[in-house]
């Protein structure tokens, strides 16, 4: 099935999309429309090409990836946390 | 109107002087680049505009031709804005990311005593709560912003929200939708969805207050000797009465043919009447204005 090419980064076709799945930079789910990659890999993929053109050698952007996961899920976690101290002033607020 | 943008020099955006080689260009975009890469810095706002701006002077000077073009002052610093595009970051803090990596708090869940109270093990709120109130932007025609209607919203977990637009929903207004924010945790209530409408701007129609303005322009005859002519309002084309002797400048009003009000009563449509030539030139009417002795000087009140 066709990808919607909106969101795709030029500089990388399929067949780097299939490398970089099998070097589990990337994952591929099946999903209801029947394609393989969701916007948020068509996003990790433009940031992969990006390290990749910085200079960043294939031996780290597996550590830059880990790392910068890892941020997004304490990033999560603290807007998590926020919204809850948020909800929670404003049910006093309420009361 | 148009917007100036003032434009940096590209080669003091990326440091380097005039004279600087290619590849003394690229190590100066890649030092920049990897400091202020918008996924690398995912709560800075600032990066992110720096990064436009040094990719910006990198399109320019990265490439050998545009770099002498520029150089010569064929093109300027202007002309290369990147088209936007999405970050790795804009999606991958959403809870629902595959590839969001909970092992950075991990520790805390398990071994702090008021993050677990707060926090299963999961990252997920363990208290009840009412949930927050969220809030989204909805951008609205001009004409379904006055006439209302319902529109969706899909929320970026790909669910849809209805919303009802009551008639004469002005830019900025916010509608309060109940329970529809995030949802509460072990039986809270829910949060409420607050969204922001913005209008965009109509081709013809002004909106002051609950009066609709209009410009109507009307043909040389149709001021001289009046008559009727079509004007359109927001719920469609009506006839109105141009009177005899109309300049350019006149008002006039359609009583009820503004936006709608909460009590059921609407504004005015304020239509100003603008006398316009004909497009081509017509010497049929030149040669009868040619003949015609008018005496009266529209510039008096101007003492010239």
């Amino acid at each position: 099935m066709e990808q919607p090419e909106f969101f795709r980064p030029a500089s990388v076709d399929d067949e780097t999309l299939d490398q970089w799945v099998e070097a589990g930079w990337l994952t591929q789910h099946q999903n209801l429309s029947g394609q393989r990659f969701s916007d948020v890999d068509f996003a990790r993929a433009r940031l992969i090409r990006d390290l990749q053109d910085l200079g960043v050698n294939d031996d780290s952007i597996p550590i830059v990836l880990g790392l910068v996961d890892q941020l997004h899920g304490l990033r999560h976690l603290l807007r998590e946390l926020l919204l809850t101290i948020k909800a929670q002033r404003q049910e006093q607020d309420r009361a | 109107m148009t917007e100036i943008s003032l434009v940096a020099d590209p080669y003091t955006v990326l440091g380097v002087k005039n004279d600087a080689s290619q590849d003394d260009i690229q190590k100066a975009y890649r030092k920049l680049a990897k400091k202020l890469h918008p996924d690398l810095n995912p709560g800075n706002k600032r990066a992110e505009e720096q990064f436009k701006d040094v990719s910006a002077a990198y399109d320019l000077l990265g490439d050998p031709a545009k770099r002498a073009r520029f150089d010569r002052g064929e093109i300027d610093a202007s002309g290369v804005e990147r088209p936007q595009h999405h970050f790795y970051r804009d999606f991958a803090e959403r809870g629902g990311s595959p590839y969001t990596d909970d092992s950075g708090f991990a520790d805390f869940a398990t071994n702090d005593d008021i993050l677990s109270q707060i926090f299963g093990s999961d990252g997920r709120v363990n208290i009840r709560m009412r949930g927050a109130d969220v809030h989204y932007r909805l951008e609205l025609d001009f004409l379904d912003a006055i006439n209302g209607g319902k529109r969706q919203i899909t929320l970026p977990d790909g669910s849809v929200l209805d919303v009802n637009i009551p008639p004469g929903t002005h830019d900025g207004q916010i509608l309060r939708l109940r329970g529809k924010g995030r949802p509460g945790t072990r039986g809270g209530a829910p949060g409420d969805a607050l969204v922001e409408i913005e209008v965009r701007p109509h081709r013809i129609f002004v909106r002051k207050g609950d009066d609709i303005h209009v410009d109507l322009p009307i043909s040389l005859s149709e001021a001289v000797l009046g008559g009727k002519v079509k004007a359109p309002t927001p719920t469609g084309a009506v006839t109105m009465t141009v009177p005899k002797w109309s300049n350019t400048g006149t008002v006039l009003r359609l009583k009820g043919k503004g936006v709608p009000r909460v009590d059921g009563s609407r504004g005015d449509e304020l239509v100003t009447l603008r006398v316009m030539l004909p497009e081509k030139p017509d010497p049929e009417l030149e040669k009868f204005v040619a003949s015609w002795r008018g005496s009266y000087s529209p510039r008096q009140a101007m003492e010239v």
